[in-house]
């Protein structure tokens, strides 16, 4: 896989958390927190699913710390660093 | 072949997993005397005037013609219920003498083992008043309603109290699912090959009963304060990462019942619990006030992870990595539709209870109340608990619910597998570990 950067990483993220929660509290953004999202557990490895799928990553094993679920921001320089 | 039915207000087909819970509703009706309800237990830090409060209710109850409706077959034999407008009070009303707060919620529970009155009946409410404070206990019939949904129903009634509205479509037409039959079978055909596999591999320890014969359900709530809910989150996040309170949940009431599993001497072998998922949406704001709208999780603790928290909060996270990876919880969503072919008797003798059954223990943690005021009517909330019946087999459930920022946890067990000392032990157990 050819390397991605942060901000393509980001994008996906922000298609794919709009897709789990079909939007219904507004459009992602980067900046804002996970949880104001409306991410519960399901959901939330939902979207750790769908990076596996994009990124060939697997966070659950690889270990995310609370500050990489800060914002999408933060998750998407998580998966750089892994990838 | 996709078979399209008229849409109809009176008739709203059921899903598979309504037309489980309306056999598991006959199957306890027979073998323990009371249906499958649940109720909703809301302290107010006050006393409600009752005559208004029932008299608003009653009018926010006649809005829904499914509460005086029942359960029937349609010419292609898909089940439905049959909304109705029959006349009877959509609910009913009791009040209860209490001398104090722990009278009172043993007399909350003995309505939980008490059949609705008269039949065709749904959803009752009582009436608690203490000196200073009051509880206001509202039954409801699974069949009707899941626990989401009863949050949701109560929510839109304290709007209702507000603005005198009701807005949004809240019984909403669905369709007859008499389609997509092949995702139907494939997904039967993947729940019992999962079946089998689990049974090849795994001895399940759970308690047994020599008899169901004048079994109650019984209840013990631990509930915890704002500070205490506080740190209980701060140790899950830790420990099992975010947004993994449940599974952190889990955990600790499994290790809780292995322990009390070895103390009553119950053989060895590996934990299976029924874990529920509500299948809304995730931060959807819901309508859906009506039916149920859950599935399972199945998952299993192993004997050898079960006395190191880390080593089973691991072990539970890979699993349910893959089983939402394998839309298992969809699958059984989907299974079930082919269920609602049998008659609700022969289902029901599927799901009669059990000497031991081949689960361990029953699980549901259902995150924040959908019910976020401040207040019922005109009176502050202190707290709201969920107090379910738990399905005969296994007759044990351990449920977590929050309301704004206080954590309870409910043990639900059926008094002929589990003495009150031992009960009392199990939740003690668990509010300390967590």
């Amino acid at each position: 896989m050819a390397a991605k950067s942060v901000e393509e990483i980001l994008e996906v993220l922000l298609h794919e958390t709009d897709i789990i929660l079909s939007g219904r509290n507004g459009k992602a953004s980067p900046s804002a927190s996970l949880a104001s999202f409306g991410f519960d557990s399901l959901s939330f490895v939902e979207l750790l699913i769908a990076i596996e799928r994009n990124f060939n990553v697997k966070l659950i094993d690889a270990g995310i710390g609370p500050e990489d679920l800060k914002t999408l921001e933060a998750l998407a320089r998580c998966i750089h660093r892994a990838i | 072949m996709r078979i399209e039915l008229p849409f109809s207000r009176d008739k709203r087909y059921l899903t598979g997993m309504d037309w489980i819970i309306q056999a598991l509703d006959k199957a306890c009706r027979v073998r323990l005397g009371a249906g499958h309800s649940f109720q909703i237990v809301i302290e107010l830090e006050g006393l409600i005037e009752g005559g208004s409060f029932q008299e608003c209710f009653h009018r926010y109850c006649l809005l829904f013609p499914y509460l005086q409706g029942a359960p029937a077959r349609d010419f292609n034999l898909a089940p439905y219920w049959k909304a109705g407008k029959s006349g009877k009070s959509p609910v009913g009303f009791g009040k209860i003498k209490a001398v104090d707060a722990k009278d009172a919620w043993r007399l909350l529970e003995k309505e939980l083992n008490t059949p609705f009155e008269p039949a065709g009946l749904y959803l009752k409410v009582l009436e608690v008043r203490l000196e200073k404070v009051s509880l206001l206990g509202f039954v409801f019939d699974h069949r009707l309603f899941d626990a989401r949904g009863a949050e949701l129903f109560l929510k839109k009634f304290q709007e209702y109290f507000l603005t005198g509205r009701c807005e949004g479509d809240l019984t909403p037409p669905g369709p007859a699912y008499l389609d997509r039959w092949s995702e139907q079978f494939q997904a039967g055909r993947k729940m019992n090959r999962l079946r089998i596999a689990a049974r090849k591999m795994t001895r399940v320890r759970s308690l047994e009963a020599r008899s169901f014969k004048g079994a109650r359900n019984r209840f013990k709530v631990k509930s915890f304060g704002t500070s205490e809910t506080r740190a209980v989150f701060e140790r899950a996040d830790k420990l099992a990462g975010p947004f993994m309170f449940f599974l952190y949940g889990l955990a600790v009431a499994g290790q809780a019942v292995h322990a009390l599993l070895d103390r009553k001497d119950a053989g060895t072998g590996d934990l299976v619990v029924s874990v529920t998922r509500d299948m809304r949406p995730a931060g959807s704001n819901g309508t859906a006030l009506f039916f149920n709208h859950f599935s399972f999780l199945f998952f299993r603790a192993g004997e050898d992870c079960l006395p190191d928290l880390e080593v089973l909060l691991r072990s539970l996270k890979s699993e349910f990595y893959d089983r939402v990876k394998d839309k298992s919880a969809e699958a059984l969503r989907d299974a079930g539709m082919l269920m609602r072919i049998l008659p609700r008797s022969v289902l029901a003798l599927g799901l009669q209870p059990r000497a031991k059954s081949s689960i361990s223990f029953s699980f549901a943690s259902t995150g924040e109340n959908a019910y976020q005021a401040e207040g019922f009517m005109e009176e502050k909330i202190g707290n709201m608990i969920h107090l379910p019946r738990v399905p005969p087999s296994p007759g044990l459930g351990i449920y977590f619910s929050q309301y704004k920022s206080k954590l309870s946890v409910t043990l639900s067990y059926l008094d002929n597998l589990l003495s009150e000392e031992e009960a009392a032990d199990l939740l003690k157990a668990i509010s300390e570990k967590l």
